[in-house]
């Protein structure tokens, strides 16, 4: 309840912030139907010459591509702008400051703030995703909503661990301003189907940066094309994630403090 | 019965693994793959004691080891060894109920969101330390009239100067009445007419929640105008604890003595009398040990043509020159 209200108290002063940039909001809503509009002109050309790549139909694919859209909003709302902070106040030294809070500081450091504006993002993604389905004519029932927003949650649990366990890295070398790379190079594998890829790069996108998982999935249980159960399944392994990547974190922090040596 | 002290330091040492590589390149690409280290020793067995409502002086030169020790007794630091207890905790277990009654303040950096007015941080402030709505208005309205922030708590944080920013950002560490509060140069690159704003404002803050003060400054004035102890460290030792007063006799065993005299002549004669300070044409400063003082200026007054003569104590700077010196030497 407590930490409910901190919530509110980080988020109410950070959108004050960006309210000061509103131009931003419509950039951004261009930005990203632009780069929506160029995905799906070269993939339609793509299915000018099939009607499915590897068991997906250009409308299922175009689903795919509405949660990637989704999934990219939801990292730039509320994940990114905070450990891109955590990086820098690990090199100019002012997360003492978060530290000196008598507050759990994986919660101050890494729910701080939010970029209201890439909600533009999710905004567009909704659209498209909503247009898909409608395309398909598939009714989405309670079972798919409910299993589409577990695996969507999971998949946010997995990014979030993710880059929380990339960040922590800088206890130790403090300079790691190619992290982000990292993040999005892979990232952006998964706006295709996995399937698509060869056998061993799915393997490394499945498992070692689980891109497949929080893309793919979700997109599958929005479809109706995922056994309920796995939800569950997802929901475990994003709470396992969450574990690691706090353990981890609580180790980097006593190496930072001096805890450790 | 007896108080307890608010900030107790037994035998504290911090000592740091601190990666050590040769110039060029191949140097560096080595060091790469295995690393040099080397044990900084940045604070050796300190002790000392602050009773509740004690505002103390925490000097020494740069890399003295004051700021680590302070980030030590805030929970930054672990350290290598020793103990500390601040208001009875262990600092750096950091534990919530700790942190609640703590503040510390670094002159060089800042708590402030940069791109918001400094009230949106302080009301993140109060959720953080969960301020009760009445006490917080309470507070805030204090701090506004003492530190005259009425027009800066609108604006957003990076258009203030740096002495404004100082204020609010003073301000915001004191919102949840901290009874212990250390101070890392408050006073940094603030003009003169802020620092006294900012030393009267700490003043007040520890005449009115008893609050314990530790405080290092570079500037002596903040010293003199706030503390009547002071705690002094080199190279992380502690080579002082006393009465501020103290210090100077201890370190310092000599007086100053001003003297105009009519003429240059006289004037060259005077420099007899003892060690000469400085000279301005016929204005001559002498340096004399604390107990031949009355004495040579009795002689002075009697030998010489005195046009004015004051005796006065050397200035704390020089006294504190003087500590750090004796030690290297």
């Amino acid at each position: 309840m407590r930490y409910l209200r901190l919530l509110g108290a980080f988020y109410r002063t950070s959108i004050q912030t960006d309210m000061e940039y509103r131009a931003d909001f419509f950039t951004r809503i261009i930005a990203s139907l632009l780069g929506l509009l160029t995905t799906i002109g070269s993939l339609s050309v793509a299915f000018t010459y099939t009607t499915n790549i590897k068991g997906w139909s250009f409308s299922h694919v175009m689903v795919l591509l509405a949660v990637y859209y989704l999934m990219d909003g939801l990292i730039e709302t509320f994940i990114a702008p905070n450990m891109r902070n955590i990086m820098a106040q690990v090199r100019e030294g002012t997360l003492d400051f978060v530290l000196l809070k008598p507050v759990v500081p994986q919660f101050m450091a890494t729910l701080r703030t939010i970029n209201i504006w890439r909600i533009a993002n999710i905004l567009v993604a909704l659209g498209l995703a909503g247009y898909s389905i409608s395309r398909l004519s598939l009714s989405v029932g309670l079972s798919e909503a409910s299993s589409f927003a577990i695996t969507l949650l999971a998949g946010t649990a997995v990014v979030y661990s993710f880059w929380l366990f990339l960040v922590t890295l800088t206890f130790w070398f403090v300079r790691l301003d190619n992290i982000e790379q990292v993040i999005w190079q892979a990232f952006e594998a998964g706006r295709y189907p996995i399937e698509i890829y060869p056998y061993w790069l799915r393997g490394a996108l499945t498992y070692v940066i689980p891109v497949a998982f929080i893309i793919t999935v979700p997109a599958k249980a929005l479809t109706g094309q995922l056994a309920f159960s796995y939800s569950f399944v997802a929901l475990g392994m994003g709470c396992l994630s969450i574990l690691l990547s706090s353990a981890f974190w609580r180790y980097g922090l006593r190496f930072y403090t001096g805890a450790s040596s | 019965m007896a108080e307890q002290p608010h900030v107790l330091v037994r035998d504290l040492v911090k000592t740091y693994r601190v990666h050590e590589r040769e110039a060029g390149a191949g140097a560096s690409f080595r060091s790469l793959f295995k690393r040099k280290y080397k044990e900084v020793e940045a604070v050796k067995g300190v002790s000392f004691q602050l009773m509740p409502g004690e505002v103390v002086g925490f000097l020494g030169p740069n890399g003295a080891g004051k700021t680590t020790t302070l980030k030590m007794l805030s929970g930054l630091l672990y350290p290598t060894s020793g103990e500390a207890r601040v208001l009875g905790f262990e600092p750096w277990k950091r534990e919530a109920a700790y942190l609640r009654q703590l503040s510390y303040v670094l002159g060089n950096r800042s708590q402030l969101a940069w791109d918001i007015p400094a009230m949106d941080s302080y009301l993140v402030n109060q959720a953080i330390y969960e301020i009760p709505e009445k006490q917080f208005r309470e507070t805030l309205d204090e701090l506004v009239a003492l530190l005259d922030l009425e027009k800066l708590l609108k604006k957003p944080v990076r258009g203030l100067s740096l002495g404004e920013r100082m204020k609010c950002e003073l301000a915001a560490s004191l919102l949840h009445r901290p009874q212990v509060l250390f101070l890392d140069e408050p006073t940094l690159g603030v003009d003169v007419t802020m620092q006294n704003r900012i030393r009267q404002f700490v003043a007040e803050h520890n005449r009115r929640y008893n609050a314990t003060v530790l405080l290092t400054s570079h500037y002596m004035a903040d010293v003199t105008a706030l503390c009547k102890r002071v705690i002094v460290i080199h190279h992380g030792k502690l080579l002082y604890d006393g009465d501020l007063a103290a210090l100077s006799e201890k370190f310092a065993p000599f007086k100053q003595v001003r003297l105009d005299l009519q003429d240059m002549a006289s004037a060259e004669r005077a420099k007899e009398f003892g060690e000469v300070h400085s000279q301005e044409g016929t204005k001559v400063t002498l340096r004399l040990p604390r107990e031949k003082t009355s004495s040579v200026v009795a002689r002075l007054l009697a030998e010489l043509p005195v046009i004015d003569l004051t005796v006065e104590d050397p200035a704390i700077e020089e006294v504190i020159d003087q500590v750090f010196q004796g030690v290297e030497a």
